[in-house]
């Protein structure tokens, strides 16, 4: 009887400490997802920053932006151009101004985080956004 | 007189205490498995953060180095005797020619001694013969690899680790060549 009651006791002892370990197991596993989810958006933060970067230079350089788009492998999609990298997508809007001597044209390259929430509709994430400007003069006639 | 036991009265004692080391071993299945799974994260998380780092900072050193100068005409020059392919902007100051090279030479680490690749920085006048260590060494780097297309300076670089980044600059105020 008395061996009996201790080797229950045992049992109930070890089932508790497995039912605390589970539950700091959930929590546990919960931070390392973020963590993890954390890591990549830093990651895609940084290498899209550098691409951006040498896309908006490269814009600014070129004889012919679209050219230098589809050269990098943009795809034309509704008012602007996108790539797919390695965990970001790129982005490159146009938009421009009119001034009395010429079209101020501004390409805005944008690094995005796609997402999927809970319901797994996917979410985009703006990272940052560069903006390489020209500046085209009007043709004045002779 | 003592009364013998009949012989299956021990089997749900021995049940019990099977039925504890499974528990036991499944606890220390689990722990283990826990400690493993958080070590293996935490070790790809600091190695992303290094990574990004690393990547951050050469890009960020060499950028901001050529936009500093970048009044004055971009070269690339090779070293051949030293092994070493420099990124040069030339600026003229009361007719004299200065050079600012930036490149990637081998240096003794200043904490332990062991030789190491770092990204150098030096500045010259035209007269002045060109000395690795007439530079100062700006951050660690492995790879270093300047060339020019057009208006465009490209440089490939190689972090510490190995990760490689690639930065494109769009030359403003000076000209390029080769």
């Amino acid at each position: 009887m008395k061996e009996g009651s201790r080797a229950n006791a045992l049992l109930v002892e070890l089932l508790l400490v497995i039912f605390f370990f589970m539950i700091s197991a959930a929590i546990l596993v919960r931070v390392y997802g973020d963590a993890k989810l954390k890591s990549r958006t830093a990651h895609a933060t940084n290498y899209s920053m550098i691409e951006a970067q040498n896309v908006a230079e490269d814009l600014y350089a070129a004889e012919n932006p679209e050219e230098k788009l589809a050269e990098y492998g943009f795809t034309a999609e509704g008012d602007g151009w996108s790539l797919q990298k390695d965990g970001y997508l790129l982005k490159v809007t146009v938009r421009e101004e009119e001034t009395a001597s010429g079209v101020l044209r501004t390409y805005d390259v944008s690094g995005v985080e796609i997402t999927h929430n809970e319901s797994g509709e996917k979410k985009e994430n703006i990272l940052l956004t560069l903006p390489s400007t020209r500046f085209i003069p009007k043709e004045v006639s002779p | 007189m003592s009364k013998s036991k009949p012989a299956g009265s021990h089997s749900p004692r021995i049940i019990q205490s099977v039925f504890v080391l499974l528990l036991l071993s499944l606890f220390a299945c689990l722990s283990t498995f826990l400690v493993t799974m958080g070590a293996q994260i935490y070790r790809n998380t600091v190695e992303s953060a290094e990574d990004n780092s690393n990547s951050r900072i050469m890009t960020a050193v060499v950028r901001s180095a050529i936009w500093a100068e970048d009044g004055g005409e971009v070269q690339i020059e090779r070293f051949d005797e030293l092994g070493i392919t420099a990124l040069s902007i030339v600026n003229e100051y009361d007719g004299e020619k200065y050079y600012k090279r930036l490149y990637c030479a081998i240096d003794p680490d200043p904490l332990d001694g062991e030789p190491r690749s770092f990204l150098w920085e030096s500045y010259n006048s035209e007269e002045a013969e060109f000395k690795v260590e007439g530079g100062e060494s700006l951050c660690e780097l492995k790879g270093f690899e300047p060339s020019i297309e057009g208006k465009t300076l490209k440089v490939e670089l190689e972090s510490p680790n190995g990760t490689k980044s690639t930065i494109r600059i769009a030359l403003r105020a000076g000209g390029a060549e080769e």
